[in-house]
């Protein structure tokens, strides 16, 4: 049976606070890559904002830059506690992967125009749902409203078909992954 | 060398629009009654602001092209993307209530100008807002955008208003070419009311919005820009005549109190004697237009805008089934604006104060949120802000926000009459 975690929303993780090998403060979580090939979507790298670095992937930059994103493998994360999570390596012997071919949470997914198959506009993705089992963190889905926002009855029509479809809980305004046929550049279609 | 002008011409006229129809739009009933108040008091002093004004607008607006053409975006889905829903949701909220609060007055304007050829506004304001609402609903964006572009030209008609007002042009040279201050609280506080009257924060989102909905890209970038500071030329043109022709006719005339002229509509009823009826009806004729310009214009960004903010299908080329919630906004703003324009009392002071404090307190959002963006290279690649172009357009952007800020200021905390 598989083991049920904690979930998290993508918009509560970004800006947590990243601590190097030494306890120094190197900046904070801009993204996440997921890996969609895995059996379970699965975060493998987290977009790390770091204030500065003269060093990227092992080689050593002409002089140091300043809010450099970098994609740093997850399992490079060795600890975390309320001040937020700790690396392994010290700064800035961070180990970076490249962003080709990775759908990042942030960039690709959060605030996104969604639609149909049609390509008719049914709202914007308002947060991403995360899956957090252990250590490890799983994409659930996509979240399309708040309380104070209520969806749009073409939305709650969608999503109570996807709920019966996914058998998702139906408490959550959520669009299960297996309900998304595929992420484009500025848009993501829902599978109706 | 014929052919290729020619070409460039119908290429210009082609892209037209955006930029004019997003200008003249801003001459609407609360510009045109600023204007007014400012010919009647100062005479022609005010008109080199409106030259600042002209400049700063172009500025400005050019960034919207710009985010616009690069991005495939209008402004509110770059504010979602950049920046946070939580954001986004509390601009468009002071947007509505800005917005709505406009639109108001709008009616307020249609309802006193036809008042002027004796046309009771239990009669004028459903009538208008009726036909209003169906040109859009009804018409296609490209018929709307042709019969928006006809009306500007109604604004001609201040321009005659003020030839009929016989001003002495070598004084309005005068007032145009060199700047003129008075260090009192009132002259203080009708410059700022100019400069915050002329860029309001509707006109970014509906410009971008503009260009996008017509589909043009960096190829035409050029001519969308010339587009852009012919409609801030023109929008500058059409203020400096309504300030000359109440400037001439009003300012120190001691058959008229200067101050009692605080309303467009009190303008066009005090020209008649001074200029003749025709002055009068031309002036009146111009509210009108402008109103109900303003009036359909209004409503139909901010459907487009909300709705582009949270994803929801809209534009006038989709049906109430497709785009319920575009269709929604829009006829509630015509409705509702319209309705309680007819209640008997209504305080349109209030109103305005209600717009201009929300302007205030958006725009300087806004205005900041655009200029992250033109600064963003992952939004827009190489067309980001250049080093020189940046430092005038935060110098303009920062001095813009004071402005508007005193301008909410003096409005809370009056400093003079």
């Amino acid at each position: 049976m598989e083991e049920e975690g904690e979930l998290v929303e993508l918009d509560d993780l970004i800006k947590t606070k990243l601590y190097d090998a030494q306890g120094s403060r190197v900046g904070h979580l801009h993204d996440l890559a997921i890996d969609l090939e895995a059996e379970r979507p699965l975060v493998t790298h987290l977009g790390a904002h770091l204030e500065w670095t003269d060093q990227v992937g092992g080689i050593e930059l002409v002089r140091p830059v300043e809010d450099i994103v970098l994609l740093i493998p997850w399992s490079e994360i060795s600890g975390e506690d309320d001040e937020g999570l700790h690396l392994s390596s010290i700064h800035p012997n961070f180990p970076a992967a490249s962003t080709k071919g990775k759908m990042l949470a942030r960039r690709d997914l959060l605030n996104k125009q969604m639609v149909d198959e049609e390509g008719s506009r049914l709202q914007r993705v308002d947060n991403v749902l995360l899956e957090k089992v252990g250590r490890a963190l799983y994409l659930v889905g996509i979240e399309v409203s708040m309380g104070w926002l209520p969806a749009s009855a073409t939305m709650e029509k969608l999503l109570a078909r996807l709920h019966k479809r996914h058998g998702a809980k139906p408490e959550l305004n959520l669009i299960p992954w297996e309900a998304i046929a595929r992420v484009d550049e500025d848009q993501v279609v829902i599978a109706v | 060398m014929a052919n290729n002008e020619r070409r460039n011409l119908i290429m210009f006229l082609s892209v037209l629009g955006p930029g004019i129809i997003t200008a003249m739009v801003d001459n609407d009933a609360g510009g045109i009654a600023t204007y007014s108040i400012a010919g009647a008091r100062y005479g022609y002093r005010t008109l080199w602001i409106l030259v600042f004004t002209a400049i700063a607008l172009a500025i400005i607006q050019e960034m919207n092209v710009r985010m616009g053409m690069v991005t495939g975006k209008g402004l509110a889905a770059l504010i979602r993307e950049r920046f946070s829903l939580r954001l986004t949701a509390l601009v468009m909220l002071a947007l509505l209530i800005a917005n709505f609060a406009n639109t108001m007055s709008e009616f307020a304007g249609i309802a006193a100008s036809l008042q002027l050829f004796g046309i009771t506004k239990y009669i004028s304001v459903p009538i208008i807002g009726a036909g209003i609402w169906w040109l859009v609903v009804k018409g296609t964006y490209k018929r709307v955008e042709k019969i928006f572009l006809i009306a500007s030209l109604v604004y001609i008609s201040y321009f005659l208003a003020a030839v009929l007002a016989h001003p002495n042009w070598g004084a309005v040279g005068k007032g145009v070419a060199i700047p003129s201050m008075s260090f009192n609280a009132s002259f203080i506080v009708i410059m700022v009311t100019l400069i915050g009257t002329t860029i309001a924060p509707w006109m970014q989102f509906y410009q971008q919005a503009a260009i996008v909905d017509k589909g043009l890209d960096l190829s035409a970038y050029e001519y969308e820009r010339l587009d852009t500071f012919v409609g801030a030329g023109l929008m500058t043109l059409v203020a400096m005549f309504i300030i000359i022709a109440c400037g001439a006719a009003f300012f120190n005339n001691p058959s008229v109190g200067a101050t009692t002229i605080n309303t467009a509509d009190q303008a066009a009823r005090a020209l008649a004697p001074i200029a003749g009826k025709n002055a009068s009806y031309l002036f009146g004729i111009g509210l009108f237009v402008a109103s109900a310009f303003a009036g359909s214009i209004l409503p139909l960004s901010t459907a487009y805008t909300v709705c582009e903010a949270f994803g929801w299908e809209s534009g006038v080329d989709h049906s109430f089934r497709e785009a319920p919630r575009f269709y929604m906004l829009y006829t509630g703003f015509i409705v509702g604006g319209g309705l309680l324009m007819l209640i008997p009392r209504i305080p349109l002071i209030s109103v305005m104060f209600i717009s201009q404090t929300m302007n205030g307190v958006l725009l300087p959002v806004v205005l900041i949120c655009m200029l992250l963006i033109c600064n963003d290279r992952e939004i827009m690649g190489d067309y980001v802000n250049k080093e020189a172009f940046n430092t005038v357009s935060w110098v303009i952007v920062l001095g813009v926000i004071a402005l508007t800020l005193a301008l909410v200021f003096t409005s809370i905390f009056p400093i003079g009459g």
